[in-house]
Formats: C-alpha cells, structure tokens, sequence
C-alpha cells in the first residue's frame, strides 16, 4: 500500500480534530506533530466577520460617547457663591495672614507675582469665599464693609483685635437679636463681627460672610439691584422718622447682603464685589440700562469664566462672571531650560560632550556638573558616583541631514547604530554612562 | 517626538489619548481583540459563548477606560481581569439557570503556562491575517466554517490535492513565524 503524503496525512490527523473536538490530539509522525498541535489552537480561530462586526459595534459606541455633551458645569465656580466680596488692598500677603489669624480663614489660592505683590488670591472664612488682591495703578485700593456671623462674637473680636484689627464697638447685644462687634482693620476694612442671641437663623446657619454698604441715596441702590441683579428685598424695611432706609437684608442668587443709608460713622466704603449670574452678556446689558457704567466688556478668561466689570453710579465695583468650563490653571511656562543626566565619571563624560561632540560648555563646577547646550536646549550632567547605566536616559535630537551626521559621527571615531521604524529612521549613539542619544532626522 | 523602542510608553499614550477620546479605542482593541478572544474561547462552551463574553470585555473596556490607571502593568492585564469576571458571571448565570454551583475557579487566571498559551495562540492568531490569501482562505474554511476538503475545493475551484496542499503549507508557515517570533 502506498504511503500517503505528508499533506494527505496532515489532513487526516486534521479532520480527526475537527469530528471529535474533544479527544487528544491524534499522533502524527514526528515531522507533523507541531503541525497537528497548531492545528487544534486554529478550531479556536475567531471569525473575521465578528472581528470586524465588533470593532464597528465599538466605533459606534465610541462617537456616541464622544458626542456626549459633557457634564454642565455651575454657572458658579465651585466653592463661591452668587456674591463674593473682592477687596483690593495695600499689602495683600500680611492682609492673608490677618484673615488666618483674626478669622481662622484658609487661604485657598495664591497667584504671586515676581515682585512679591499678590495678583489674586482667595481665602475661605466659614465656607465662604473672600477674593483678594495687592493694589496696583490700575486698581487703587479697595476696601470693603463685611459682616460676619461667627459661633462666639466675643471670641472672634478678641482674635482680631489680637490681630491688629482697632476696635469701633466691641461686642455688645443689638436690639436687632445679635451680638455684635464692629472693627476696622489696618488695611481700611470694616467687619461687624456677630452671633444672633434672640432670634433663629434659617436652616444651614446665618451667611458666614455677608457684605454691607452704607450709599448715599439706599431707595435708588436698592432699585438699581433690583433692575440689574433681580434682588428682591427681604423682610421688612425700618426707615428714619426721615424716611432713611436704617437697614434692609436683600437676597441675589444663593447670597444676601445688607444696605442702611449713609450716615454718621457709616460711610460708603467703594468696594469691589464679584458677583456669578447665569449669563453675564445679558446681566451686563441690564446694569448698564440701570445706570452703571461699563469698565470691561464681557469677554472669556483663561481660568473659564466669561466675564464683565461695571461701576454703578453708587461707587460701588461689579465683577461680572459666569463660570463656562472648569479649567486647570495655566503654568506660565517660557521654555524647556534644562534637564540632567547622571554620570559616574564626571572628566570621561565631558571628554565625550565637550572634545568629542563638541557642545558648547554654559557652565560647570569641576567634581560636580557640566552644562553643555545642545540645539539651544541646556543638558545638565551631573556627578553621581552611585550611577552604573541603571534606567538610562535618551535624548532625542533632531538633525537636518542624516547622512552628515553620520559621516560626523564617524569622524569624531564614535560608535553608532541605525534603527528603523516606519517612516523614521535614526541613529543610536551611547554615551560612556550608558545613555542613548538618538539623532533622528527632520524633514 | 515619539522615542523608538519605547512600547510600554507607547500604549501608555494609546490608553491616555482614548481616555480623553474615546474613539482612540479602535487602536487599543486592534491590538488585543485575539488575546482576549484567546483567553475566553477556551473557557466557555462554545464559538457563539465565546463572541458574546468577548463582546461585553470590550464594551465594560470602553465604558470603564476613564477608570483605568496607568501604573505600568500591560493594558491587556487587565482586559485579561475583565474577561476572567465575564466568564465568572456567566458561569454563576448559568449555574442559577441549572440550579447547579457556579464554579469558582475562574478569577483570576494566576497560572503563568495557561497565561503563555492564551499569548501563543493569540500571536498565532494574528499569523492567520499575514498568509498569502489563498492559504489564509483555506485556513478559515477549514478552522472556522469547519468545511471538508471536498466542499473547500468545489469552492476555490481547485483539486482537493491542492486544498491539502495549501493547508499543509499554511501551517508549515505558521509554524515557521511562531518559532521565529519565540525565538
């Protein structure tokens, strides 16, 4: 009988795997085994149709999943409110540490700028937002009347007068149900320090900040808050026998603040308030209709809020913004200035940069580190006698020419090898501490 | 610039690109699909069974990719983590369906050969698509349609000595990259 051939054997010991499925591989000569085994792998072969069926099924979901609109974000920026007061002063850092020190605040963010002087920063005083900033030319100092409900107003009192603030009252019990104090601090801030004693707070506590403003003409600023922000007037409004507004509580947003006419000590303070509304372009139209003046057009930040700025006919400084994206905030970055690589032997790793490749040395300190520039990029090598080529590093650099950077190499006597990967081929040159420079060209 | 010869930084890229896009995923399942199919097929029932379970790793995957972490172990580790869970739910299904225990050896696989096997014959996979055509035809005729030779020659239009031929040859080839690739 004549023998098969080995394709014709291959096939029998194949449809033996395919009609029992479960038995053991069938024997096959020596030469066929591997074939056979790899044979009973391919049963499991997936269908291409289903490969294929399952990517588009994948794609399909993907593109819903990035047409997804994304979460909608708070008209308010987390952590603020609808008011938040934004006082501008003379020596922002030491005011930070009187909030910490006075009101136990916590700063929240600091934004320095190179001379020291703070550009914004923010502190939080019972899980209310203050804003502050240094003065500068372009916005004088302004302070601001801020009343505070705290647990224990003779505490707090004591603290900030500790603290440098000067006493106008200390506390005493109103007739209005709280305890009060009042002081101003050395930085033209007056802050009513109180805790209600005779009446009942609404759920969630008194607002723990709560601005106050003291204009001249309180009847026409309440109607411009009114027509601007929809405040809306809370409780009753006791007046002077003169018909002087003596105090009135209005509500904007989740916020409330507090408005008596000027008179005696009580003065009009100018501050700056930031207020969060759900379309700034249309808030801004509306003040300027009230009578306020515009400082800034409505325009978008870079920390993702659209923002505006008037100044009603009061004094009194409006920060208009809605919050429109969350963002990370920008690192003001110039350029890449230098990173280090590690050597274990300082004068052989010079030889090879310096005399070898020829950059040009920036500076160094013998024992220590050298600083070559390459391409305008600094590298940095520094001493490490603990270094043996462990994790090395690579350095890219692009060259204009391959082929010349070849012959250089070859020139200069150093080793290199070639590497390929798609459209990108370079060359792979190793340093005497074992790190890789790749010269890769650029079209 | 992408630095050479740097694969895990590679994928790390792929997976924080998806993160941010999903519809970078396509690149990540190009790479895995036969791994995963690979590790399920031999641990369900059938080639149906083995489609579905395949199918729902790749959607918890796309669904889930916001919550992976990059910390340097292969993104197919933990495809691999969802697939074993996949067919554990399926196994308790069906036990509830049987009324009988669901075994509990499926999570996850820690046997270092199983997990070379599910590699080896994912890799082999792949080999599949890299045939000429006509013996990649055949190999799928013959594996996956599970057709005989006669039927396969009547519809290549080719002699059942040449189907045998070309079968023979296919995993001669197969055999020649594997050892290549392991080599």
């Amino acid at each position: 009988m004549p023998k098969r051939s080995l394709s014709g054997q291959l096939d029998q010991a194949v449809q033996l795997l395919l009609s029992r499925p479960d038995s053991l591989l069938p024997s096959a000569e020596a030469e066929l085994a591997p074939l056979v085994s790899l044979a009973a792998s391919l049963r499991d072969l997936p269908r291409e149709e289903f490969r294929l069926h399952l990517k588009s099924e994948l794609q399909r979901s993907s593109s819903m999943a990035t047409q997804a609109k994304p979460e909608p974000v708070s008209y308010i920026r987390e952590g603020f409110h609808t008011i938040t007061p934004y006082l501008i002063v003379q020596g922002a850092a030491e005011f930070s540490d009187f909030l910490k020190a006075a009101f136990g605040a916590r700063e929240r963010l600091r934004m320095p700028l190179p001379d020291g002087s703070l550009m914004h920063a923010e502190a939080d005083i019972g899980g209310y937002v203050i804003e502050f900033a240094d003065a500068s030319q372009q916005f004088p100092p302004r302070p601001c009347e801020l009343h505070l409900y705290v647990s224990d107003a003779d505490a707090i009192y004591a603290r900030a007068v500790a603290a440098g603030a000067t006493s106008i009252f200390a506390p005493v019990n109103q007739d209005y149900g709280d305890r009060e104090a009042y002081v101003q601090d050395r930085f033209g801030n007056h802050w009513y320090i109180a805790t209600p004693i005779s009446w009942t707070p609404p759920a969630g506590g008194p607002p723990a900040v709560q601005p106050v403003f003291h204009p001249r003409g309180a009847d026409q600023f309440m109607q411009f808050l009114k027509d601007a922000f929809d405040a809306e007037v809370l409780g009753d409004v006791p007046r002077s026998p003169e018909g002087a507004v003596l105090h009135v509580t209005m509500q904007i947003g989740d916020n409330t603040l507090e408005i008596g006419e000027a008179h005696g000590q009580f003065q009009p303070v100018p501050c700056a308030l930031h207020l969060y509304v759900p379309d700034t372009d249309a808030v801004y139209q509306r003040a300027l209709r009230a009578g306020a003046a515009s400082t800034e057009a409505p325009n978008d930040k870079p920390y993702g809020d659209r923002s505006a700025g008037v100044k009603d006919a009061f004094g009194f400084q409006w920060f208009l913004a809605t919050h429109i994206r969350d963002v990370a905030l920008p690192l003001p970055l110039r350029r890449l200035d230098f990173v280090t690589i590690r050597s274990a032997n300082l004068e052989r790793a010079r030889r090879f940069y310096v005399d070898t490749l020829q950059f040009p040395v920036l500076d160094e300190r013998k024992g220590e580190y050298f600083r070559i520039a390459i391409a305008g990029v600094s590298l940095c090598v520094d001493f490490d006698a603990g270094f043996a080529g462990q994790q090395p590093n690579q350095i890219g650099i692009a060259v204009s020419h391959l082929g010349f950077t070849r012959e250089g190499l070859r020139s200069r006597g150093i080793k290199f090898t070639e590497g390929r990967r798609e459209n990108e081929t370079w060359l792979s040159v190793k340093d005497p501490d074992g790190h890789e420079i790749l010269f890769l060209e650029e079209k | 610039m992408k630095a050479p010869k740097l694969e895990a930084e590679d994928e790390r890229q792929l997976i924080a690109a998806a993160q941010r896009d999903p519809s970078c995923f396509a690149e990540l399942y190009e790479r895995n699909f036969e791994r995963v199919y690979a590790f399920v097929v031999r641990r369900v029932r059938n080639r149906a069974e083995a489609e579905d379970v395949t199918s729902e790793v790749f959607h918890r995957a796309l669904a889930n990719l916001r919550r992976f972490e990059w910390r340097g172990v292969p993104f197919a580790a933990w495809l691999y983590r969802l697939a074993a869970h996949a067919v554990a739910d399926r196994r308790q299904q069906a036990g509830r369906e049987t009324g009988l225990p669901a075994p509990a050896d499926e999570l996850p696989d820690p046997d270092p050969v199983a997990m070379r096997q599910v590699e080896e014959r994912a890799t082999l996979f792949r080999f599949v698509n890299e045939l000429p055509p006509d013996q990649q035809r055949v190999v799928v005729l013959r594996f996956v349609e599970q057709k005989s030779i006669r039927e396969i020659a009547q519809h290549l239009r080719r002699s059942e000595g040449a189907v045998k031929q070309l079968q023979f040859r296919a995993l001669q080839s197969l055999r020649a990259r594997m050892r290549r690739a392991h080599a």
